[in-house]
């Protein structure tokens, strides 16, 4: 599957990344971030906006720029930078509401065979972590590269 | 004879693993929270929870 994304860019450490969203409601910055969790060797995905005015970043803000699938596409590409540098680690996502969460669900189905070939990928349900199966409500998301 | 940018933009689009630019200026971010109402929310969903096997640890 080959959508477009938009151009990442990082510090050295491939941890936190930027990248300029352009639609309709203009050029947004956006950052993704692999945060390190009390969990050894795993990371928590955490995607915001930049507010242009204060320069503060809000992670609650509905973009509605029209550019979903590629900013989406585009943070999928940054889980693969993240983990070409950490090919061991986990790297864990929940949104931060349910119905977000159901949008990552949602995000995560339109890329499943590319997802699926290239990562382990689990859903969590309470405290346990199943085999992601498209149409399951999850409250989390959790990957592990693949290498062939 | 091609130019150097198409090659460039094709590259970005067909690779899974991306071009990614490395910004000096980003290099403040790295040790700093950027959304630490989603770390919150992580850490509380994981408390508890049973993390799979390791796959690159057999």
């Amino acid at each position: 599957m080959k959508v477009e994304k938009y151009q990442l860019k990082s510090e050295s450490n491939l941890t936190t990344f930027e990248f300029i969203s352009e639609g309709p409601r203009g050029l947004i910055r956006k950052k993704i971030q692999f945060q390190w969790t009390r969990t050894p060797n795993l990371y928590n995905l955490a995607v915001g906006d930049t507010n242009p005015e204060t320069g503060e970043i809000d992670d609650m803000v509905v973009s509605n720029n029209a550019d979903s699938e590629k900013v989406l596409a585009t943070v999928i590409s940054a889980v693969y930078a993240f983990f070409d540098k950490r090919p061991g680690a986990y790297v864990y996502a929940t949104g931060s509401s349910d119905a977000r969460t159901r949008l990552y669900r949602m995000g995560i189905t339109k890329f499943y065979e590319q997802i699926m070939n290239d990562f382990y990928l689990y859903g969590q349900v309470g405290d346990e972590f199943y085999d992601f199966e498209v149409g399951t409500e999850y409250n989390g998301f959790l990957a592990q590269r693949k290498f062939k | 004879m091609k130019t150097e940018l198409p090659k460039l933009i094709q590259d970005l689009n067909n690779s899974k693993v991306p071009i990614v630019i490395i910004d000096p200026s980003l290099e403040k971010y790295r040790d700093q929270i950027l959304f630490p109402e989603k770390l919150a929310r992580a850490e509380e969903l994981l408390k508890n929870a049973k993390i799979p096997e390791n796959k690159h640890r057999r």
